[in-house]
């Protein structure tokens, strides 16, 4: 699994889902678990990008060996 | 407040009705009539939304009172169509897609109509003067000029 | 993946039939916010704070409450105080509860002129207000702050001692007292700067604009003797209005109704409650249903504006044009509350460019105005006005054609975002390829004093969640009922997507909106993602309606579900095709067949596309006074696949003016003490009809594989890149580079003397 951090670096983990990829980033960032993840839910706020889509499970959302996942601002519009 | 009796020919009927002296024509058209074709968007005379004919001149019903229209004649949107039958611009907005939310409609189609029965060969700039005190936010324009340019050849070609 | 296969024929999608709900419009009987009457019905007026930034000391309400005509007065102790809660809304991503329900009626301080404080209801609107002139608060004032760098400067007067950071990804901790902040990075911009044969760097600032929906807030409230709210209102989104005043309120959100009449415009600034818990609460205290109704001067001073900002950045290329670093530095107004348009407006300020070095800054910072609301592509504007025109500046000195310039960066379908993920489908380059062909861009710009900009801009687009209902009726017509409240003709674009699904005509299908209680959830209208994600919602009701009549004709014919080909409104037995229904014969067989048919579908889709577009004006300055004249312009942007192109044509027509309008005239004047003085929409200077000419519009489609037609958004872009386009178009014209918006006549004449002295 392959995932970028704010855009400025790459960072390969394992994990099933996007739960388990936060978790593994852990060890490595251990603020991103209290930002990321909020009421046991992904923080309002959060969108994730699985391969280039904006997916909606989640924390829950699977993934696939060599998945790319970016977190991002959840932008609104007019 | 003391509410005075007022009468004026509204759509071609008469109407008798009550009114305070405070309350514009707007409101009294909207709130006392329930015709509520004709809008607010300023309640200043600076955006059209409330544009009525009163004794064949185009006003902006914010800034008239209901009491000066005692005697008077009045043609709001609702009067426009005649039962069933659409105003050509009515038709030619319905079909050139002049309108978006549809909100200034009423009042472009009040002032256009104006614009034809004075003018019914009007060039882009004539209408785009004649319908400068009219805001629309959400068109740019462009369609309604384009749909007032048509209904003034439906109604040219319907006088020949 | 939800990657479709878009037809190579379309039957509907692309033709222009006329609005279902038109006929109402042109004569003056749709009912929009204020045409909903119910006998009883009181009038509610708020009083609103004629200061910018001050304490509340005590709120007197009693001769107000003892005036005639008067049934009920409300200030915020009538209001529960909730905990800080964030949920998901329609402006830039989250908000903070607290802050919306502080905002409704100011609890302990107020934070700019036109701040609700207090509300009265009674038997019409004069009396309300001629009441609320008698409630008699004492304010301690404080010093109000009103621009970006004063409020990030030492020592500023501090707006909220608590606030949660805007909707980005950041450190809990604010940045500074009045803002917090956001960073992107991609690559080394010390490296790349280094690469760079010629640096530009340069600073901007644009002034707070509004929306200007000519139709302004309003709503109607009615408190059920057992509890149950029913609001009728002109919303973008009735689930978000039921959601927040459940939240706002303490309210379950099964106890809320909320009805969306017509809107007449919307933008982005009817997404959230203002005066709504207000009428609920008049409401419940009265026994009667309240109308209350925002006037101009009041949404112009109290709903949410458009950020003003303040922008540095620096763009490094080099002479073959290559864009090689860019860092870009942005404080967007947040107004009263944290929370604006900052990280859209940041994270669109580049993106349409492939630059291998980045870094973006952007601060949200509180000020002493309405809490900024989204307006159409929010941020976008002001930072492409920054970015083009330093590129106008980079192709001058260069000596670059503009659009070889951008065509040697622009970013393509995979290229990185700087958000870091591939970029889906897009058409940018054929875009560019398409200014280059049009007879506009090759003609002679004539005249004196006359030049011609251009300008490249970016938005983003939306999925999240949609809903929509199908009926067949029996006798072959279908009602549809969406989620999606309808704002400039989606009614007809869903209308037009269920027919070429379902193989049926448009005519006979009645398309309307639902209430929250009446259809699934659905997110507002904004994001320009009506036509796509309800579209898809409608798309997948029809498939499941085709299913199910497949399945009748099936049982009719003896014959396995799979042996029914569905061909465009018919349906056939394979083995034996004399056996053939159409559509409306098969309706008319349903009752027969096990009763009648409906689907629905809630959909979230994920195939976004995004919006690209690029826009060519010409004008004329007048260099004695500073005025300009449009005199051609021409916007080309990539629809995806047009539904109604009429209509799309309007949505880029409409936006397009509305930057006319933020690049030439329109911002918000405050003076010291930070009292709006241009409350009116005659010095809220719109763009009236004299002041455009025809807006070409030339549609492009690069099909977004995400939506069954390849739709993508089209309604925010158009608002992008005008401001861009006509300050280089100024430059063409007369030398001048402007770096302020609005770029007014005085600000013109100023460049111009100063220029030549």
């Amino acid at each position: 699994m392959r995932e970028m951090t704010g855009g400025t670096e790459k960072v390969a983990v394992n994990g099933a889902n996007v739960r388990e990829v936060i978790q593994a980033l852990e060890s490595l960032y251990p603020n991103l678990t209290g930002l990321l993840i909020k009421n046991d839910q992904l923080g309002k706020g959060i969108a994730v990008a699985v391969d280039g889509r904006i997916v909606r499970r989640g924390l829950y959302e699977p993934l696939q060996s060599d998945s790319e996942i970016h977190f991002i601002p959840a932008l609104g519009a007019g | 407040m003391n509410r005075q009796q007022v009468t004026a020919t509204i759509n071609g009927e008469l109407k008798e009705f009550l009114c305070e002296p405070r309350q514009s024509l707007l409101e009294v058209l909207r709130d006392e009539l329930f015709l509520t074709g004709t809008k607010e968007g300023c309640n200043d005379g600076n955006c059209g939304a409330c544009n009525v004919i009163l004794d064949g001149i185009v006003v902006n019903a914010c800034c008239i009172f209901g009491v000066e229209t005692n005697g008077g004649h009045i043609t709001t949107i609702e009067g426009l169509s005649k039962g069933n039958e659409l105003h050509p611009l009515q038709q030619t907005f319905l079909e050139g897609t002049g309108m978006q939310c549809g909100f200034c409609t009423p009042g472009f189609l009040i002032a256009a109509s104006a614009l034809l029965d004075e003018n019914p060969e009007p060039t882009e700039k004539e209408i785009r003067h004649w319908l400068v005190g009219n805001l629309c936010r959400c068109t740019g324009y462009d369609k309604i000029v384009k749909s007032v340019q048509d209904a003034a050849l439906i109604l040219r070609e319907r006088a020949l | 993946m939800n990657d479709y296969v878009i037809p190579e024929k379309l039957r509907v999608v692309g033709t222009t039939p006329i609005r279902p709900d038109g006929h109402d419009k042109v004569t003056g009987r749709a009912k929009f916010g204020d045409d909903f009457h119910l006998p009883g019905m009181l009038h509610g007026k708020v009083l609103r704070s004629p200061h910018a930034h001050a304490r509340i000391k005590s709120i007197d309400t009693s001769h107000a409450a003892a005036f005639p005509g008067v049934h009920a007065v409300v200030t915020a102790a009538d209001f529960p105080k909730i905990a800080s809660n964030v949920i998901d809304a329609g402006e830039s991503g989250q908000i903070d509860m607290q802050d919306v329900a502080d905002n409704c009626i100011a609890r302990e301080k107020v934070f700019y002129d036109g701040h609700a404080v207090a509300a009265v209801a009674a038997d019409n609107a004069h009396i309300a207000e001629e009441a609320a002139n008698l409630i008699q608060v004492a304010y301690e004032l404080l010093d109000p702050v009103m621009d970006v760098r004063s409020a990030m400067a030492d020592n500023a007067p501090v707006l909220h001692d608590n606030f949660l950071p805007g909707a980005f990804l950041a450190p809990t901790e604010k940045a500074l007292p009045n803002a917090s902040k956001l960073e992107l990075a991609m690559g080394d911009v010390s490296t790349g700067f280094d690469q760079a044969d010629v640096i530009i760097e340069r600073e901007f600032t644009t002034e707070t604009v509004h929306q200007g929906y000519i139709e302004t807030h309003i709503v109607t409230a009615q408190w059920g003797a057992n509890g149950m709210v029913t609001i009728w209102t002109t919303t973008q989104g009735q689930f978000a209005i039921r959601d927040q005043l459940a939240l706002v309120l303490e309210l379950p959100m099964s106890a809320i109704t909320v009805i969306p009449l017509e809107i007449g415009g919307g933008f982005g600034g009817k997404d959230s409650i203002y005066i709504d818990p207000l009428a609920v609460v008049l409401s419940k205290q009265s026994g009667r249903p309240v109308k209350m109704v925002m006037n101009r001067a009041e949404t112009l001073r109290a709903t949410g504006p458009s950020s003003g900002t303040y922008i540095k950045a620096r763009l490094g290329v080099k002479t073959d044009g290559t864009l090689v670093a860019a860092e870009f530095h942005g404080a967007y107004e947040a107004g009263a509350y944290s929370g604006g348009p900052v990280a859209p407006g940041v994270s669109t300020a580049l993106t349409r460019y492939n630059i291998p070095n980045v870094k973006i800054e952007g601060y949200d910072v509180l000020v002493n105005k309405p809490k900024v609301k989204p307006y159409r592509a929010p941020g976008a504007t002001p930072s492409n006005f920054a970015v083009e025109t330093m590129i106008d500046e980079l192709c001058r000195e260069l000596k670059l054609d503009p659009v070889e310039f951008r065509l040697r960066n622009a970013l393509t379908t995979g290229d990185r975002l700087v958000l870091g993920f591939p970029c889906p489908e897009i058409g940018g380059v054929e875009i560019l390829k398409a200014v280059q062909n049009h007879a506009h861009y090759q003609s002679d710009i004539g005249g004196p004093h006359r030049g011609r900009g251009l300008a490249y801009g970016f938005w983003f687009g939306a999925g999240l969640p949609s809903s929509a209902d199908l009926m067949v009726n029996s006798d072959g017509t279908v009602q549809l009922c969406s989620g999606s409240p309808d704002m400039s003709g989606t009614r007809i674009t869903l209308a037009m997507q269920a027919a070429e699904a379902l193989g049926i005509e448009p005519s006979d299908i009645f398309p309307s909106v639902g209430d929250t209680a009446s259809v699934g959830y659905s997110f507002q209208t904004v994001a320009s993602r009506t036509t796509f994600a309800t579209g898809i919602a409608v798309y997948q009701a029809a498939q499941d309606i085709l299913a199910q009549m497949a399945e009748r004709a099936a049982l009719i014919w003896q014959i396995a579900t799979d042996n029914v080909l569905i061909d465009c409104g018919r349906f056939l037995n394979k083995a034996n095709i004399q056996q053939c229904f159409t559509f409306k014969e098969l309706a008319g067989k349903l009752d027969g067949t096990g009763g009648p048919i409906a689907a629905r579908a809630l959909a979230s889709p994920e195939g976004v596309g995004f919006q690209i577009t690029a826009h060519l004006v010409d004008l004329a300055v007048d260099t004695e006074t500073g005025k300009v004249d449009i005199l051609r312009y021409t916007a080309f942007q990539d629809a995806g696949k047009a539904v109604h192109p009429d209509f799309v044509e309007g949505q880029i027509q409409g936006g397009t003016v509305q930057g006319i309008g933020w690049a030439l005239n329109e911002e918000y004047f405050y003076d010291e003490a930070g009292h709006l003085k241009n409350t009116s929409l005659l010095d809220y200077r719109m763009p009236t009809i004299l002041d455009v000419p025809n807006i070409e519009a030339v549609i492009l489609e690069t099909p977004n594989p995400g939506h069954p037609y390849g739709v993508r958004g089209v309604g925010e872009v158009p608002i992008v890149p005008p401001a861009a386009a006509i300050a280089n178009a100024l430059y063409d014209a007369a030398g001048i580079r402007m770096n302020t918006l609005p770029m007014t006549p005085a600000k013109i004449l100023d460049k111009l003397n100063s220029a030549t002295h």
